[in-house]
Formats: C-alpha cells, sequence, structure tokens
C-alpha cells in the first residue's frame, strides 16, 4: 500500500486545534498592546506582524496535514508526520495494546473515523499512532492484520485453546443504564434536597420581625438567589445525566477469538479493543448507592496505557450490570472469570474496631489541623467548626465500619485470588489470575503479630506502572495461606 | 538458607544516621539564621535541632533491632525478604516476575534492587562477592524461567 494522506476533515480539525491556540495568542498579543503604548506606527507594524504570524499559524496546521502519511502494511502500521524534521513511527501488529475507534456524528455521512493505536512503550501520554480521520475500512484492515498476527509471547501467559470463529456479545440494558446516570450524580441530589429545604424553611419561618419594606425586600432577594441556586443546580445535574446517558448509549460489549471490544456512544462513537491475555485483572467496583440499587461498575487493569479520559489505566469492560449477574455475564468473554460470586473471608468481627479507630484517628488529625488553620485565619469560625466536629468524626467511623465490612480475601481456584477492599464508601472487588501478580507484601506490627493479624498487599501491573492492592487486618493465618498459594514450593 | 545482612551494614546505617542529622542541623542553622535576619519564629529552628537530635538517636538505637530483623532468601523460584521492626515486612517475588536487578556500589557494600514489572525490592547491603553472585544467579534463574514459560 502506498503512503496516504488522511482525510479531509483531518485538515478542517488540525486548523480548528490551530484556530484555538491563535484565539489565545490573539488575546495576549492585544493585552500586551493595550499596555504598551505604541506610538500609530509601531500599533500598526504590530497588528500587520500579528496577522502575518496567525496565518503562517494556519499554513503551518494545513502543512501538517500535508506531510502526514500512514501505511498499513502486512507488518504493521508506519506513521510519517513532521514539518521539518521528518519522524517516521513504525508500530508492529504484535505489539499494539488496544485501538480505540472515534467516530464523530459528523464523520459518519463520510465513513470516517478516528483511530488511536495503543502500545505498551512507556513513553508517550498519548496513543503512539493517531489517525484523525481515515476511512472506516482502513480500521477494519488493521484489525484484519492484527488477527493473523501470533501475540507476543513474552506477555500472554495463558494458555487457554482458542476457538476461532466463536463470537459474543452483551448489550447493557437502558434501564440499569438510567439508573447508573442517576447514581453518578452522587452528593448533588442531597446539596439539592438540603437546598429546597432550606428554602422552604426560610419561607415558613414566622416574619415578624419583618416590618418595613426594606427587610421584605431584602428577604425576596434571598429568595430569588436561592431559586436561582436551585435552577443552576438542576441545570448541572440534567446535564450530568444526560451526559453520562450520551456516553454509554448503547454499550456492547463484544469478543471475538480474544478480542474483546467496547463500542458505546452517542454524539461520538467510540470502539476500543483490548486482547483478553493483555488483562491483568478484573475489578467490580460499587458505591454505596449503587450497592442500594444492585448495581455494578466492571474495569479491567490493563498493561499499558488503555482508558481514555477517566483513570488512564483502567478499561471500562461494563459501565452498568446488576451485581449477582455480574459473573455470570463476563466468564463467557474473559476465560479465567468464574460464574459465580466468590466465598470471601471476611476481616473477623472481633477485629473491625481497627478500622474505624484508624479512620477516627486520621480525621480527628485532619479536623485538628483545619482548627488550626481557622483559629488562624478566622478565628470567629473556630467555635461554629469545633461544634460540627461530632458530625465528622461520625462520618469517619462510619466510613471506618463499611470499610472493615467489606474488606475481603479468596482464593477461588487455584489460579485465582479475589481481592475486596471498601475505601471511601465505595466497594472494589478484584479478580487476579495467580500468573499476572507481580509480587506478594505482608506486613504486621509487633502488636498485630500477638493478636494474629496481618496486612496484605498484592502488587499489580497497571497501566505504565505498578498498582498495590491492599487488604488489611485480616487473620495472619489467611494472609500465610495466600502467599504459600502465590509460591507453593517453599515456605 | 537464610541469609542476614553483612555486619558491616550496621556501620553504613550508622553513617546514615550521622548524616541525615548533619542535614538536620544544617536546616536548624538556617532557620535560625533566618531568626535572627528575618525575625522568623524562634521555636522553629529550636524545634528543627531537637527533631534532628531525636532523628539521629532513634536511628543509632534501632540499629541493632534492624539489623537482628533483616533476613533475605533466594531459592530457585523466588527471592523472599523480611525486615522492619515494630512494622515488619514479608516480601516474595517470583523468579520468573522480575524484570531487571541493580547493583548500587556504596563506599563500604552494594545494594541489590530486583525490579518487577509492578515494584522494586532492594537488599539493602552485601559484599560485592555476594552482590555479584545474586545478580548472575537471579538473572540466570529468570533466564530460566522465561524459556519454561
Amino acid at each position: 500500500m502506498k503512503p496516504k494522506r488522511l482525510a479531509w476533515p483531518a485538515c478542517l480539525q488540525l486548523l480548528w486545534q490551530t484556530g484555538q491556540n491563535i484565539i489565545l495568542v490573539v488575546i495576549v498579543a492585544f493585552l500586551l498592546l493595550s499596555k504598551l503604548h505604541l506610538s500609530d506606527k509601531a500599533m500598526q507594524f504590530s497588528l500587520i506582524g500579528l496577522v502575518i504570524l496567525v496565518v503562517v499559524l494556519l499554513l503551518l496546521a494545513v502543512v501538517r496535514y500535508w506531510r502526514f502519511k500512514y501505511v498499513v502494511a502486512s507488518d504493521g502500521v508506519t506513521i510519517q508526520q513532521g514539518i521539518f524534521v521528518r519522524q517516521v513511527t513504525h508500530i508492529p501488529y504484535a505489539k499494539i495494546q488496544t485501538i480505540q475507534r472515534k467516530q464523530w456524528f459528523y464523520l459518519q455521512p463520510f465513513h470516517l473515523e478516528s483511530l488511536t493505536i495503543e502500545t505498551a512503550g512507556k513513553t508517550d501520554k498519548k496513543g503512539e499512532g493517531q489517525l484523525l480521520a481515515v476511512p472506516q475500512s482502513v480500521g477494519a484492515l488493521i484489525e484484519h492484520y492484527r488477527h493473523g498476527e501470533p501475540i507476543d509471547a513474552g506477555l500472554a501467559e495463558t494458555n487457554v485453546v482458542d476457538q476461532p470463529g466463536e463470537a459474543l456479545g452483551y448489550q447493557i440494558n437502558a434501564r440499569d443504564l438510567n439508573a447508573y446516570a442517576i447514581s453518578s450524580l452522587g452528593i448533588v441530589p442531597v446539596i439539592l434536597v438540603l437546598g429546597w429545604v432550606y428554602d422552604k424553611g426560610h419561607k415558613l419561618l414566622p416574619q415578624r420581625d419583618l416590618s418595613a419594606v426594606e427587610h421584605q425586600l431584602v428577604a425576596m432577594r434571598g429568595t430569588i438567589l436561592i431559586g436561582l441556586v436551585v435552577v443552576i443546580l438542576l441545570l448541572g445535574i440534567l446535564v450530568s445525566y444526560l451526559n453520562v446517558l450520551q456516553r454509554y448509549y448503547r454499550f456492547m460489549l463484544r469478543r471475538e477469538d480474544r478480542l474483546l471490544t467496547m463500542t458505546r456512544g452517542y454524539f461520538q462513537r467510540n470502539e476500543v479493543n483490548v486482547h483478553v491475555d493483555r488483562i491483568q485483572a478484573v475489578r467490580f467496583k460499587q458505591s454505596v448507592l449503587r450497592q442500594w440499587l444492585h448495581l455494578s461498575t466492571v474495569q479491567a487493569l490493563t498493561a499499558g496505557q488503555a482508558g481514555e479520559d477517566e483513570d488512564d489505566d483502567t478499561l471500562v469492560i461494563l459501565p452498568v450490570v446488576k451485581t449477582a449477574a455480574a459473573y455470570g455475564v463476563l466468564a463467557p468473554f474473559i476465560d479465567w472469570l468464574p460464574t459465580h460470586v466468590p466465598k470471601l473471608t471476611h476481616v473477623a468481627v472481633k477485629q473491625r474496631w481497627h478500622f474505624s479507630r484508624n479512620s477516627g484517628l486520621l480525621w480527628l488529625a485532619a479536623l485538628a489541623l483545619i482548627t488550626g488553620l481557622i483559629q488562624w485565619w478566622v478565628p470567629q469560625f473556630t467555635t461554629g467548626f469545633l461544634l460540627s466536629w461530632p458530625v465528622w468524626l461520625i462520618i469517619a467511623l462510619a466510613q471506618g465500619r463499611y470499610a472493615s465490612r467489606n474488606t475481603a480475601v479468596a482464593v477461588m481456584t487455584p489460579e485465582l485470588l479475589v481481592l475486596q477492599t471498601g475505601s471511601v464508601f465505595t466497594r472494589e472487588q478484584v479478580v487476579v489470575p495467580r500468573v499476572k501478580i507481580q509480587s506478594v507484601e505482608s506486613a504486621q506490627t509487633v502488636w498485630m503479630k500477638k493478636a494474629h493479624l496481618a496486612h496484605l498487599s498484592v502488587q499489580l501491573r497497571s497501566g505504565n506502572h505498578g498498582k498495590a492492592i491492599e487488604v488489611r487486618y485480616l487473620d495472619a493465618e489467611v494472609v500465610k495461606r495466600i502467599q504459600t498459594w502465590y509460591l507453593p514450593s517453599e515456605n | 538458607m537464610t541469609e542476614q545482612l553483612p555486619r558491616q551494614i550496621k556501620a553504613v546505617w550508622r553513617y546514615s544516621a550521622w548524616i541525615s542529622g548533619a542535614i538536620g542541623l544544617l536546616i536548624s542553622a538556617g532557620l535560625w539564621v533566618a531568626s535572627v535576619y528575618w525575625h522568623w519564629w524562634l521555636w522553629l529552628w529550636i524545634a528543627a535541632i531537637i527533631l534532628s537530635v531525636l532523628d539521629v538517636i532513634v536511628e543509632l538505637a534501632l540499629i541493632p533491632y534492624r539489623y537482628a530483623f533483616w533476613r533475605y532468601r533466594i531459592t530457585d523460584n523466588a527471592v523472599y525478604l523480611k525486615n522492619g521492626v515494630i512494622f515488619q515486612h514479608e516480601i516474595a517475588v517470583p523468579i520468573s516476575r522480575i524484570q531487571n536487578v541493580t547493583l548500587a556500589a556504596g563506599p563500604l557494600l552494594q545494594s541489590v534492587t530486583v525490579e518487577t514489572a509492578a515494584s522494586g525490592y532492594k537488599i539493602d547491603g552485601v559484599t560485592s562477592d555476594v552482590a555479584d553472585q545474586l545478580r548472575d544467579r537471579i538473572m540466570v534463574l529468570a533466564q530460566g524461567a522465561r524459556d519454561e514459560a
């Protein structure tokens, strides 16, 4: 295949990007010029210079588009770019971690899309290869070549027999997505309700003192203000609700051979895929709110950058699924995942107080610090803040209690470990295959030793760095068992 | 065969305690100058001196315990580390997960760091002969483990 240019909408996109910078430059330039008190002549020259600069920048964008060429060959994708220094990037198919295909609605009539190719390389924050607008056939061609190639043996450690031609699909249902969108608002509705209550209370208060017209005006202004805040909040909620809906609109998980593909989005159709063997661990995540709604989010921890704008090292496999069905739904997609919820070993009831104590102490220290600062700057608020201490401490203890009740581990099969933690009112259950665990650490204080307790910390690869998952205050016997499970012959 | 660190490590730790004490005193001196010239709080440099002296005392006092609790073991499959006095850590790293081994030479001893794809672990100090042996052994074992996989 001959080197090709991107489709023409890419040129517009590059111009738009440059345009944003130009606006910034022009604003700064005008600010400077207005401060400088130049003579008319000098001013004229500066303005001409500015116009030339803008034109040059726009031309450069066009040149950049002109110089950008790509080749999809049988051995890999090659990208040539650079205005003065020609830069050639070659990406072999075996090294590709994920391919993201994005299609804005305006590209759809032209059958164009944007491709981002990610490898396990450590260097760049962005994907190694980004093709702004190419025909959809290019993505299909890359996928075709990619399938034909054997996967890099160094990273692929599981030996599951391939069943070629098998194709699976799962689409999230609209009702769950709706519940998910509502519950992702979190704290905002609470604020709204509080605002509403305050507003009502304000109106119902006996208005004995408000005899003068002045007073009434002040009160009215207050009401208007509160009304405005409520409207803004409502709008904000609506926007964020719709945003979640459009982002995960028609979310579809598919599997062909050993490739998982996630498709989603309304205005921008977004497709990401990842090889099953690249998945380091699977995480089931739910906030307290979603625990009540029996909904979970499923994410994959992968080596190399995978995600987009959320946490970059996690890939959303399913934004929302009924908790009880989660394992069953996912097991066909990820070979090593069991079909049922594991039976977990929790922290002993007698030992739960450790969590509340730690959380309480931590919050006490933070509160003391904040109180100190308040006393320093605005001493008139100190008493008020001191009075709020019990509220914060109750939250702290509740958080500790929540963590203690949700902390657990389980060795499921000879090859799988399940770790569950409860941080900041969010429960995370991580299922990790033994071969993906980089190392295992245990830690105990002298006092914990006496009480037969230990912390367990499992090191995983996630994104371009390590990730530790720590499960605290487990029975030392359980930790010992997991260490022996991890490295059987010794210990 | 569980190994203890060589006795010289105590000297290394002693020196590092003195050095951190010296740095603490330097900072205190800086704070004292600041209090003289720019009228910074008086208690700041006094607190700094007390803290650095305390730091040296605690570090020196803990050295025999630190030494007594430090253990490492290298088998055909894994590297095991055990350390810590009040917070006791136990670490297991399978040889097959080791990506690279780094040796760093100090004036008395060498440290050996094994790194996985996720994190790195340091054996604080070994004699240079042992360090070379360890590196070669781990690399040979790692190569073997890679080939089998």
